[in-house]
């Protein structure tokens, strides 16, 4: 039955496209205003100051030529590899936020979040958690359901 | 998984040459290594060593993180003005007794409307009434060369007794205090500034007062 899904092109390369585009759009923002990126990565409180407005500045660029990549089929196993490691890295910082009850809602997270109360906030980085797990499950399977040439 | 050492390689390498074309063109000042800014000031004091406060208040002269403690000590002792950092909505909720309201975010649009980086470089005797957002107004200027934030109208001398201020924010987290502070301290060049990092959570939850 799995190996019956992963030998399917079609899904295979719809799931490669919507991973790619997800990279892609996840990454416009933040290569505009790498500073307000930079202050959300301190928030999380989990990486050296000294490094976050490097991250800030190299991780956006990173999503979107592994988005680019994916969409146009090149360097796929590269890709979803690094895309599989940035998903884990990001659970890995929201559940450990989760955790420690650090309160991510100061309007210099996501200005969405700046109404929400506390539990709406706790469900809304679920869900984020939810959603990596849903696309780190889809770039494994890339990685797996592809060869790079 | 299949790891192409290479590939990942090549994609790596792309992407950075990419981030430095994109710090090249960056228009605002962006270190690439960032200073953790706050010195971190742990202290324990009571009530009787004001005096001792007082000089330590006097040795500030940039951004510095303060504990509860402190915090509490500052507000018992009337030594700063409490400022908070949020948005209007949170702050009209609930607020530290006494502070003013000076959203970070709003900081741009105050700036446009008052160029106050250029009214407190020329040091000269002025004050500004800010109003956010329908919110309460505050006053903010130079006085014989002391800048000062103030909840009322310039006159009385109580407003000019604070040159210390303390901002606050939703806790740990939360960046806006330390934002502003930073604003404060290298655009208007207040120096007396500590960042309650914990903020108003902590506050709440020991029962000081609010409102």
């Amino acid at each position: 039955m799995i190996k019956k899904i992963l030998n399917n092109k079609n899904f295979l390369y719809i799931s490669r496209l919507i991973l790619g585009v997800i990279f892609i759009f996840a990454s416009f923002d933040k290569i505009i205003d790498p500073k307000s990126f930079s202050s959300v990565i301190d928030n999380f409180h989990v990486t050296p100051v000294l490094l976050n407005n490097l991250a800030a500045l190299f991780i956006p660029w990173l999503e979107l030529v592994v988005g680019i990549c994916l969409i146009r089929g090149v360097f796929i196993n590269g890709a979803s590899f690094i895309a599989s490691s940035l998903l884990l890295f990001f659970i890995f910082i929201l559940v450990q936020a989760i955790i420690r009850g650090i309160n991510l809602d100061c309007g210099c997270f996501d200005l969405n979040n700046a109404t929400l109360d506390e539990s709406e906030l706790k469900i809304n980085m679920l869900r984020r958690i939810f959603e990596d797990i849903l696309f780190l499950g889809l770039a494994i399977f890339v990685n797996i359901g592809y060869n790079d040439k | 998984m299949k790891i192409n050492i290479k590939k990942i390689y090549i994609i790596v390498a792309i992407s950075l040459c990419f981030s430095l074309l994109r710090y090249v063109f960056l228009e605002e000042n962006y270190p690439l290594l960032k200073k953790s800014k706050l010195e971190s000031l742990d202290v324990n004091l009571n009530n009787e060593e004001k005096y001792s406060l007082e000089s330590m208040i006097a040795s500030i002269n940039s951004p510095t993180l303060i504990n509860i403690d402190l915090a509490k000590l500052l507000f018992d002792n009337s030594l700063a003005t409490f400022i908070d950092a949020r948005d209007v909505e949170s702050f009209v909720e609930k607020h530290i007794l006494n502070s003013i309201n000076i959203p970070y975010e709003s900081i741009e649009d105050i700036n446009n409307d008052n160029d106050l980086s250029f009214s407190f470089s020329l040091k000269d005797n002025f004050f500004e009434e800010i109003i956010i957002e329908n919110n309460k107004a505050f006053y903010l200027g130079i006085k014989d060369n002391k800048s000062f934030i103030a909840n009322s109208n310039l006159g009385s001398t109580n407003d000019l007794k604070h040159t210390t201020f303390l901002i606050y924010c939703s806790g740990e987290g939360c960046s806006l205090s330390e934002d502003l502070g930073f604003y404060l301290n290298e655009q208007l060049g207040f120096d007396k500034i500590f960042i309650y990092e914990r903020g108003i959570p902590e506050w709440i939850k020991l029962g000081y007062p609010v409102e």
